[in-house]
């Protein structure tokens, strides 16, 4: 990993209190996010990558939701521990999100132009008129036609495409450090997500911006990360430059999400799927996670957990089968 | 929009003619001849022709009813039959007195249920809550006539503190107090569990979250990206309230003896006194009708997605 990290997750722990029970949605996840990096955070649906995500921003609605235990290092500043004022300037300055669907995530009564100098305002002290130029010069820094008249339309006169290009103009307005993107293109048909991809890697090499990049879509992954993190069940399983990862991936639910990937360059009949759905994370089942679904799997899979461990130089797995004679421990 | 309006306008007049129709129908039909009651109890055959006559009920019924329409067309609403004065003088004397009492009802409204819907929706599942919905309950429970004499017991004959009716010489606030806010009661208790409803559901919105996620304080996100999505069905049912009022306002005036036109509509029936009747309602329709529209058009304000012109965007 690099020398400096801009975010370091440690242990960290998001549970939901239902009358169902507790659900353990994020539980032990370790992650860092090297300065001037894009981390991809990838898995199933309901595999707690948006948890995490909400998590760094403390935005887990509480009730039900609570960070039970971890640190959030930001630059070595626990996020965790700073009152809410504080955190109110970290988020949308220092740390920024866009998300799924840019359509419901842009408020219907306000004019575009007026969202974002709100943004701009509350981070950044200026003139009306300053507000309304730096307003103009992110719209223009994520190519968007004429934006003096986006400036009074409202998002429902907007695409889906336009609009994920505004949330992103947003997001970068006040240059924030971090960028946190929430699945920004699942919602966006093929030809648009590839626009938005290309204009987040162009802001991301221009502006030095450090990406967490969550997706399940492993083509999306692999064009816009330089490390990628896999999650299941609220706990990362693999983690590895992206070459690695998609190359040789260890972790055998990592081989499996890849096998279940369409690719162009390969000649195949029918796409692999994983047997079996993700467990209940209120009663996970023991040992390993994914023990249950895995062609793999040995004794020692379901008594005890396996942890993260350098398998080899920056190539971290959570597998027993990977591991070559140093045992289990407890976690 | 002005096409709009005027289009709107347009309706009005099949609107009306119904409501003249109907009204005079119901006159017509209920139980209950105003010539006797302008007689005394001894009266001969030729007294009753000579009233009749007199208040033009001798012509066949269409002739009447047309009668009144043209009237109605002149902007005269004909004479009252106990006290031949014109039904248009009646009314606006009245007039003033059902406007204030339900103007009055209205802020009460918007100043209470608004801020006690937003506090329940905020604090959902609190105690705070539960105090305001049960209150709520109760308020939409009671008739309000019952409220009012139960007021009238406890504010002006065991307390003392309130006139227990009338609009006062001159008018002053103290005798609007009592009849406003019973009048208002049923209103705030529906308008504070609509907002409290409304107010959850975009307080779940994803742009919530967003805006959140920008670092705004909880008093901007509530007060600027919540409420005022949350106000547009709380404006539609405010404008259809506001209409229903004045129907409450008949109750209430009856209550209070606020000499309003719900008052006037009420002795009216108890008299036979049918033009006058028929003008009160009439008025009624008309504001009905311009109070929707003002309500629709307000929509424009809360929500930009409406317009109301094929403007090109």
């Amino acid at each position: 990993m690099a020398d400096s990290n801009i975010l370091e997750i440690i242990d960290l722990r998001t549970h939901f209190f239902t009358d169902e029970g507790v659900v353990k949605a994020v539980d032990g996840v370790n992650l860092t996010v090297p300065e001037g990096e894009s981390v991809g955070l990838v898995g199933e649906s309901g595999s707690g990558k948006s948890m995490t995500a909400f998590s760094i921003l403390r935005l887990i609605p509480d009730p039900p939701g609570k960070i039970v235990s971890g640190q959030i290092l930001l630059r070595g500043q626990d996020l965790l521990k700073l009152p809410e004022r504080q955190m109110r300037s970290i988020r949308g300055k220092k740390i920024s999100m866009i998300f799924q669907e840019p359509s419901t995530s842009m408020n219907p009564s306000f004019t575009i132009g007026s969202q974002i100098e709100e943004a701009i305002r509350f981070h950044q002290e200026g003139r009306a008129s300053d507000v309304r130029e730096k307003a103009l010069a992110v719209l223009r820094s994520v190519k968007i036609p004429d934006p003096r008249r986006i400036l009074s339309q409202y998002p429902h006169e907007l695409s889906g495409g336009m609009l994920q290009r505004v949330m992103i103009a947003i997001a970068i307005s006040c240059e924030p450090d971090l960028l946190i993107c929430d699945e920004p293109t699942t919602a966006l048909d093929v030809s648009t997500q590839a626009q938005i991809i290309t204009l987040l890697n162009e802001l991301r090499s221009q502006r030095k911006t450090s990406f967490l990049f969550i997706t399940h879509d492993l083509g999306v992954l692999s064009w816009i990360c330089t490390y990628a993190a896999v999650m299941y069940a609220g706990k990362i399983v693999e983690y590895a430059d992206i070459r690695s990862l998609i190359r040789t991936p260890r972790h055998p639910y990592t081989r499996a999400l890849i096998g279940a990937s369409p690719r162009l360059d390969c000649d195949r009949d029918a796409l692999s799927s994983i047997p079996g759905t993700v467990p209940n994370l209120i009663e996970p089942p023991a040992g390993c996670r994914f023990h249950p679904r895995c062609g793999r799997a040995e004794t020692i899979c379901s008594s005890q957990t396996p942890s993260l461990k350098e398998e080899e130089r920056g190539h971290w797995v959570a597998c027993f089968t990977e591991r070559n004679g140093d045992g289990a421990e407890n976690a | 929009m002005t096409r709009y309006i005027l289009g709107r306008v347009i309706q009005m007049v099949p609107v009306l003619f119904g409501v003249l129709l109907l009204v005079f129908s119901i006159t017509n039909i209920i139980p209950g001849d105003p010539v006797l009651l302008m007689l005394d109890v001894k009266y001969s055959e030729k007294e009753y022709k000579e009233m009749q006559a007199y208040l033009g009920l001798d012509k066949p019924l269409y002739i009447q009813f047309y009668n009144h329409v043209k009237g109605v067309l002149k902007g005269n609403l004909g004479k009252s039959i106990r006290t031949r004065e014109p039904v248009t003088k009646k009314i606006l004397e009245r007039f003033p007195s059902t406007f204030v009492l339900a103007l009055a009802a209205m802020l009460i409204v918007v100043i209470v249920s608004i801020p006690v819907g937003v506090i329940a929706a905020l604090k959902q599942n609190s105690k705070i809550d539960y105090i305001c919905m049960i209150g709520a309950e109760i308020g939409i429970s009671m008739p309000i006539f019952w409220l009012g004499i139960m007021m009238i017991l406890l504010f002006s004959l065991y307390l003392g503190w309130l006139p227990a009716g009338g609009r006062g010489e001159p008018p002053d606030l103290l005798h609007l107090i009592m009849p406003a806010f019973c009048l208002a009661t049923p209103y705030m208790a529906m308008t504070a569990r609509l907002t409290r409803s409304c107010m959850l559901e975009v307080l779940r919105e994803n742009y919530i979250v967003a805006a959140r996620s920008r670092g705004f304080p909880e008093w901007q996100i509530v007060l600027r990206h919540a409420l005022r999505n949350a106000m547009i069905p709380v404006v539609t049912n405010l404008g259809l309230q506001l209409s229903r009022l004045l129907g409450g306002a008949l109750v209430i005036e009856v209550v209070f003896r606020w000499p309003g036109m719900g008052a006037l509509a009420y002795d009216a029936i108890m008299e036979r006194d049918y033009p006058v009747l028929m003008g009160v309602v009439l008025i009624v329709a008309v504001i009905f009708i311009l109070v929707n529209l003002v309500v629709d058009l307000s929509y424009t304000f809360f929500d930009p997605r409406i317009r109301y012109d094929t403007r090109k965007g």
